[in-house]
């Protein structure tokens, strides 16, 4: 499905909530906040690594998307407009506290002999450990400290994709980025996060 | 089949997300028929993708309770005003 049919799709379900989001009614808006809200919490503290921060960012985010509200023109879902706000002023806040982490090269540079196209020796060796520990909370420890360490581009797609469980499309919408755009960087992000926990699991 | 391990990478993801077509799937899969090394490859990313999607341990649950009760006051004000 491509995402200008997400959209499609997502305009004829969200028709009359958006209305009543637009008429003021309140239960709508109260609706709309509790189905969301834990998971925007979720995702600004991560993205954030801050807790209070992370509230006062969704409080000041989802005012603004209740004021702004008559701009919204219905081309994505609503949950995305949501994760969009929250988004956006979380990166004004990473970036006016000067905490973003801008991501490298390529995470894949350096992988394959530029003469065939092969792998070079041992940079896809990982140990064989973490297959068999995934069933133990240490491995997901590892992973989940490693997703919070990842470059803000790369943490963001993982977070909405993999634990918010948003759909390519919502995510698209949310971060204003293409199709392509996203499949490129879910990938970067994915080897970035290999990369990262392949290194901590063979210093340990 | 892709002849070269780079091009087999850059696939994994449409791959694992269930988003390539039958020609990329079929020239993936025959490729890691004859290379371990883009096999383990492949099995470190479905291995991140599962645990990057499982809760995580120490995370304590979103307290939204704060947040909601601020921003509907804003909402029921003006709706009361509006």
């Amino acid at each position: 499905m491509r995402v200008d049919d997400i959209h499609q799709n997502m305009t004829a379900e969200n028709r009359d909530q958006i209305a009543a989001l637009k008429s003021g009614d309140s239960e709508v808006w109260r609706e709309v906040f509790a189905r969301n809200g834990p998971g925007l919490i979720a995702y600004a503290r991560r993205m954030l690594s801050d807790h209070g921060l992370a509230e006062d960012v969704v409080q000041e985010a989802l005012i603004n998307v209740y004021r702004t509200i008559d701009m919204f023109d219905g081309r994505c879902s609503i949950k995305s407009w949501l994760y969009r706000a929250v988004r956006n002023k979380s990166i004004d806040e990473i970036r006016r506290l000067k905490r973003y982490v801008d991501v490298g090269d390529d995470p894949e540079n350096g992988y394959f002999k530029e003469s065939d196209g092969h792998w070079q020796d041992d940079c896809n060796e990982w140990d064989g450990r973490a297959a068999r520990e995934l069933e133990h909370k240490r491995l997901l420890r590892i992973v989940h400290d490693e997703i919070n360490n990842l470059p803000h581009a790369y943490r963001e797609v993982l977070l909405l994709k993999e634990v918010e469980g948003l759909e390519p499309g919502e995510i698209c919408a949310a971060l204003d980025i293409s199709a392509g755009n996203l499949r490129i960087k879910i990938h970067r992000a994915r080897s970035a996060l290999r990369a990262a926990v392949r290194s901590k699991l063979n210093k340990e | 089949m892709y002849k070269e391990c780079s091009e087999v990478a850059q696939k994994i993801s449409e791959i694992i997300d269930g988003e390539a077509d039958l020609m990329t799937s079929f020239r993936f899969y025959t490729h890691l028929m004859v290379c371990p090394k883009c096999i383990k490859y492949f099995n470190q990313f479905r291995l991140m993708k599962k645990a990057a999607s499982e809760p995580d341990p120490d995370q304590l649950p979103a307290d939204f309770d704060k947040v909601m009760s601020f921003v509907m006051e804003e909402v029921e004000h003006n709706c009361s005003h509006g």
